[in-house]
């Protein structure tokens, strides 16, 4: 090292980087217990009216190597939200699954992701507004009950195939996906998902199905990604409505520890005779990370017939959040 | 001999640090200083060692947004153990984009480490592992003990100094302080420095 190189060094300084941590409670060769969370504080206005969105989540999860071709597993994860007019909250399950892993794959059973969620999950990287064109059934949204699903992964590819009965609204479905990287970088998906659902109160029970593709690519500071779904879904009183929507996502990191994110998205999603489904807006957002602190700002512009809150309406929501 | 005296006092000041630390290891953001030769060590990048054995503990941590989640990573604790000498080395690790991925590098993490000259430099590493319960860990304790162990990446273990070519020596550094110094000084101390080693 030569001086100048020497002098440099120092005077560049120290790179100092917040900690960042997850919470392992115990751990032994064959076993780990671990717990995660997040508090999460959260404002939106939407048309001039000032709703809070604020949230805790908390999980606890592990697994256990019972010998060297199986590992079991379980997780669970609630949500609690306060009620807008009292200091009572609402607790929801987001997991609820016991898992086991073998070298010919993993099968999973509980309140969980679906198979298609490794698909969609491609554009839900958004802090805030992204990531909705999936939730309009059961076996295409993130996650469902009661589903039963198989995941194998191999090199480049990965293959799930998940089966879901008598989960909310009574939905009977399946999901099939397989992604492949071609590239260190690019990843391309194809997904099906069909969920046979009650509507209207359990007067009636009508199927949907959803066909979709997806790509993303991740080199360096670069996050793009696009997913898009066609198909028909059903609502109360409408049944097999021909639709097509699509997602797409860029985000850049830059700064120290990549703490600094900005992107912008799109979402679309058109039904033929189901304009309560309507979705078309452009979203941009700045999001902060520090450890295990994030801050950040987020905008969508409504566009032509957008109905994700209303009639075109726009929204500011802003967030600050403390997970582990 | 007096301003010998000075001029040494003077040089030893300005350029011990460099003496006592000739290793700049640039590490990737990921990569989280646990210890550094045996004492508690936050992250810092580039950090400088002496000459010689050094062993580092780190995790490798990031943050992760899946389906609109934070997934935090943390691996195991790593323990690099290498020698080397005068020169900017470069730690690198690979992005983990899933899962899978994560898992593998836990299992075994694949790790590489650079000279200046772009030369992988040998080195030797472990985990540092607790059985039980993972609060209050006394990891300068931990390393102790590990050192006294067998293991690949103790310091029990010989571990080749890599001296790669065009690497400096003590004696050319030492001539390069000379000649900074001389250059920096004005006529007078010149005369005076001349003088002092013709006698």
């Amino acid at each position: 090292m030569t001086f100048n190189k020497y002098l440099i060094a120092v005077a560049s300084g120290a790179i100092l980087s917040a900690p960042l941590s997850a919470a392992t409670i115990y751990k032994n060769d064959a076993q780990e217990f671990n717990v995660g969370g997040r508090v999460e504080v959260r404002g939106n206005l939407t048309d001039g009216e000032y709703t809070d969105k604020s949230r805790v989540r908390l999980n606890v999860n592990g697994k256990n190597k019972l010998n060297e071709d199986l590992t079991v597993f379980g997780r669970y994860e609630f949500e609690i939200k306060e009620n807008k007019d009292d200091n009572e909250a609402n607790l929801t399950t987001r997991h609820l699954y016991v898992g086991g892993d073998t070298q010919f794959g993993t099968v999973i059973y509980g309140h969980q992701s679906n198979a298609v969620t490794y698909l969609t999950d491609f554009t839900d990287v958004a802090e805030t507004f992204g990531g909705y064109i999936n939730e309009n059934t059961a076996t295409s949204s993130d996650r469902s009950k009661n589903t039963l699903r198989y995941i194998y992964e191999a090199d480049a590819l990965t293959f799930q195939v998940s089966g879901t009965q008598n989960a909310n609204d009574n939905a009977d479905g399946f999901g099939v996906m397989a992604a492949y990287k071609i590239s260190p970088e690019v990843e391309l998906a194809a997904g099906i998902a069909s969920s046979d659902q009650e509507y209207d109160n359990g007067a009636e029970k009508r199927q949907s199905d959803s066909y979709m593709i997806g790509a993303r690519y991740s080199k360096d500071n670069v996050y793009l990604a696009a997913t898009g779904m066609t198909g028909n879904i059903s609502a109360a009183g409408i049944a097999d409505s021909d639709f097509v929507a699509a997602d797409a996502y860029a985000g850049y990191y830059f700064g120290e520890d990549n703490g600094n994110l900005v992107n912008i998205g799109y979402s679309y999603y058109s039904a033929d005779d189901i304009a309560s489904l309507e979705t078309n807006f452009v979203a941009v957002e700045y999001a902060r990370y520090v450890g295990n602190f994030a801050v950040y700002g987020s905008y969508k512009l409504a566009l032509n017939n957008d109905m994700s809150a209303g009639d075109r309406e726009n929204e500011l929501q802003l967030g600050a959040r403390y997970g582990f | 001999m007096k301003l010998w005296n000075i001029l040494s006092i003077a040089m030893a000041c300005c350029i011990s640090s460099q003496v006592l630390a000739d290793i700049q290891l640039t590490m990737p953001s990921q990569v989280k200083l646990q210890l550094v030769n045996g004492e508690k060590s936050s992250s810092v990048s580039p950090l400088l060692l002496k000459n010689g054995q050094n062993q580092i503990a780190f995790r490798y941590q990031d943050r992760y947004r899946v389906g609109g989640d934070d997934v935090f990573y943390s691996s195991d604790i790593i323990i690099m153990t290498f020698a080397g000498k005068d020169d900017n080395y470069v730690m690198s690790v690979p992005k983990l984009t899933s899962q899978a991925e994560r898992d593998a590098f836990n299992e075994k993490p694949s790790i590489s480490l650079k000279d200046s000259q772009s030369q992988n430099v040998v080195f030797e590493q472990g985990k540092l592992l607790k059985n039980g319960m993972q609060f209050d860990r006394d990891l300068v304790a931990e390393m102790k003990d590990y050192n006294l162990t067998s293991e690949p990446a103790s310091l029990q273990q010989r571990v080749t100094i890599i001296t790669t070519p065009g690497t400096q020596s003590e004696v050319d550094v030492a001539g390069k302080m000379l000649d900074y110094w001389y250059q920096k000084a004005d006529q007078k101390t010149r005369e005076q420095f001349k003088l002092r080693i013709s006698q």
